[in-house]
């Protein structure tokens, strides 16, 4: 047996014998190389993260009328534009958490007939934003400076399309900024309890140019479809629906009559047509 | 080796091995950290941190799963499983930040319990492809969890040996629930071929790694020759064995090393008290049979530690038939002393038997 093989390694003896010592110091030498090299393979071959902003800890007051479907937004006056119309921006409201906002403003609303639909009111929380879209995690409803009608102050809606859209059903709080990524399958469970606490949905949708557009959902009365899109939260699917523009958000009114489905692999954007 | 419990016996090396693991793990997560905050400085910490401390978990995991095959295929690596249970204790706390951190993220402050979100939130199950992915991080976790936890001596004693090696064979359930983990969650993402790339690779090392040692293994095992003779079966050569140094075989389910010593052989089960470990590829060391992976020590007339220690083992018969090493399966009870069978009387003998023989022609 030659005098390398005739080693013999024992833990607990103070120094180990050289031929072994000088193997082990050869594997060291490779981890020593592995390690930085596979840390760096890992974050260099990311697909990258949203440019988008959560003010967390930066709270933010606000006054603005708020509007409870097609999803509870605060519609915030930001002065008047060149030819002097008013310029309004449309907050979308989420809770605290994984939660909507509608067990907070149920709260504010002491009687069953009364209603905060219309009402102006001032709220502070936490600012959410990215890609031109806008939300607060209201932190707390500090006043109602007067009651609501029961109808929003005119809310322009504008029909802009309608047919099939393919995307990804996810939740807009995670996905304008609170997580990184707020999509894809490492966030789908995320994205189901925040729907399921009353989030409301938001259809990811990448057109074959590679453009990003982020569609509402809502039901064709304009009521929460959260029970309905759960199943499909995470997945690529197909909505059918029509389209209107509610300032800065598009909002598809899924048709009553066509239920949402998984889509095929590759079906990416918008089709014309709901079969 | 001890008599009493200690929660850590430190000695030199297990302190060297200790401080070049710490050295790595910070290594990694400067590297990591670092060049993220530098390409990707829009990252949210919480995403930072599970993102780390999930892929430093699964490379210290696969370090893990390459030094028990490194160190069977060539024995100079066995200092790197002297210490390995510290890697592993220190491998579970980093994968249960990864966990702790992905379930307050993705399922706290939800409407229901997190840990019945990770169950519920999906529940496409009969699906490949939109499988709850966590779940299987979630139980390889549990396995990792309670391997750490059993990590020491009291339970190694206490659950026995055999439960004990058991349980920790699980690492294995927990390696291939993980690599579904991350197949069916953060790769249906992250779709780069350089990130498939690296965990095929580290997939086929740990496999490949365990093939190539299982083979030799083999190899060196020594089988049964020809039929019994009064319980007795035929190994091997006297020269096949080298001197302080042992062969192995499994007959009838006992797995036996003999070893060479001072002009005799003793036989012993192969099988160390403390971890199940090859006694067959350790060494006669200061007259005790020393185990390769952690130094326990036996006597090889008896199978039993020397005192104060109080580990044994079984003992078995062994003579010879010419130059043939004969052992008898039927073990002894644990630490039953067995006459070593002598074979300088032997070798002298079968020198004679030759020179006669070739006088004669």
């Amino acid at each position: 047996m030659s005098k390398e093989n005739n080693e013999f390694y024992i833990g607990w003896q103070p120094e180990a014998p050289d031929g072994i010592s000088q193997r082990v110091r050869q594997f060291i030498w490779a981890v020593l190389a592995i390690v930085p090299m596979v840390g760096a393979l890992l974050v260099l071959n990311q697909v990258g993260f949203a440019d988008s902003t959560f003010e967390f800890g930066l709270p933010t007051e606000l006054e603005g009328v708020l509007v409870k479907q097609p999803a509870p937004f605060l519609r915030v006056h930001r002065g008047k534009d060149l030819n002097g119309e008013a310029v309004y921006q449309n907050i979308l409201l989420v809770g605290k958490g994984k939660h909507g906002v509608s067990d907070l403003l149920a709260n504010m609303e002491k009687h069953p007939s009364m209603s905060l639909e219309g009402a102006k009111i001032r709220i502070n929380g936490y600012l959410i934003y990215h890609d031109g879209k806008t939300l607060m995690e209201v932190e707390d409803i500090m006043g109602i400076l007067n009651e609501g009608t029961g109808i929003a102050e005119a809310t322009p809606l504008k029909q802009v399309g309608g047919g099939v859209f393919v995307g990804e059903i996810t939740d807009p709080k995670c996905l304008f900024g609170v997580m990184k990524p707020g999509y894809g399958k490492p966030h789908r469970s995320c994205a189901a309890r925040c729907i399921a606490g009353g989030i409301p949905p938001v259809l990811k949708t990448l057109s074959t140019s590679g453009k990003e557009q982020y569609y509402l959902l809502a039901g064709e009365d304009g009521k929460a479809l959260n029970t309905e899109v759960l199943p499909f939260v995470g997945d690529q699917v197909m909505v059918c629906g029509s389209v209107k523009k509610l300032g800065d958000w598009l909002v598809i009114y899924k048709d009553s009559k066509k239920g949402i489905e998984l889509a095929p692999g590759g079906l990416k954007g918008e089709l014309p047509l709901c079969n | 080796m001890s008599v009493n419990y200690a929660p850590v016996l430190w000695n030199r090396q297990k302190k060297l091995y200790d401080r070049l693991m710490l050295g790595f793990i910070s290594l990694f997560l400067v590297v990591f950290i670092g060049l993220q905050l530098v390409v990707y400085p829009d990252i949210t910490a919480e995403t930072l941190i599970i993102r780390a401390t999930g892929s430093l978990a699964f490379l210290m995991l696969h370090i893990i799963l390459c030094i028990g095959p490194l160190a069977r295929v060539d024995r100079r690596f066995l200092p790197l499983l002297y210490n390995r249970r510290h890697l592993g204790v220190t491998m579970c706390c980093v994968a249960l930040v990864h966990g702790i951190f992905n379930l307050v993220q993705f399922h706290a402050l939800g409407n229901v319990d997190p840990l019945v979100s990770m169950f519920t939130a999906n529940v496409n199950y009969g699906s490949l492809a939109r499988f709850p992915f966590e779940v299987f991080g979630f139980f390889a976790l549990l396995i990792l969890a309670l391997m750490a936890a059993t990590s020491h001596d009291f339970w190694l004693k206490n659950l026995t040996p055999r439960t004990w090696k058991t349980l920790h064979m699980m690492v294995y359930l927990a390696y291939s629930m993980l690599l579904a983990h991350v197949l069916l969650g953060v790769i249906q993402l992250e779709k780069s071929p350089v990130l498939i790339g690296l965990l095929a690779l580290g997939a086929m090392t740990v496999t490949g790694l365990h093939t190539w040692a299982a083979v030799l293994n083999k190899k060196q095992d020594y089988d049964a020759v020809g039929a019994a003779l009064e319980g007795f079966h035929r190994v091997c050569q006297v020269a096949d064995i080298a001197d302080n140094r042992a062969k192995t075989v499994m007959i009838e389910g006992e797995n036996i090393a003999i070893f060479k010593y001072e002009g005799k052989l003793s036989a012993v089960n192969n099988l160390c008290r403390h971890q199940n470990g090859p006694l067959g590829e350790g060494k006669i060391v200061d007259g005790c049979i020393t185990c390769p992976w952690h130094g326990y020590q036996y006597l090889p007339h008896n199978g039993q530690s020397p005192p104060p220690f109080t580990e044994k083992v079984e003992t078995y018969d062994l003579r010879l038939d010419g130059d043939w090493v004969m052992v008898n399966p039927k073990p002894y009870p644990e630490g039953t002393e067995r006459p070593p069978c002598r074979i300088h009387g032997v070798v002298e003998k079968l020198s004679k038997i030759a020179e006669e023989h070739e006088q004669g022609k």
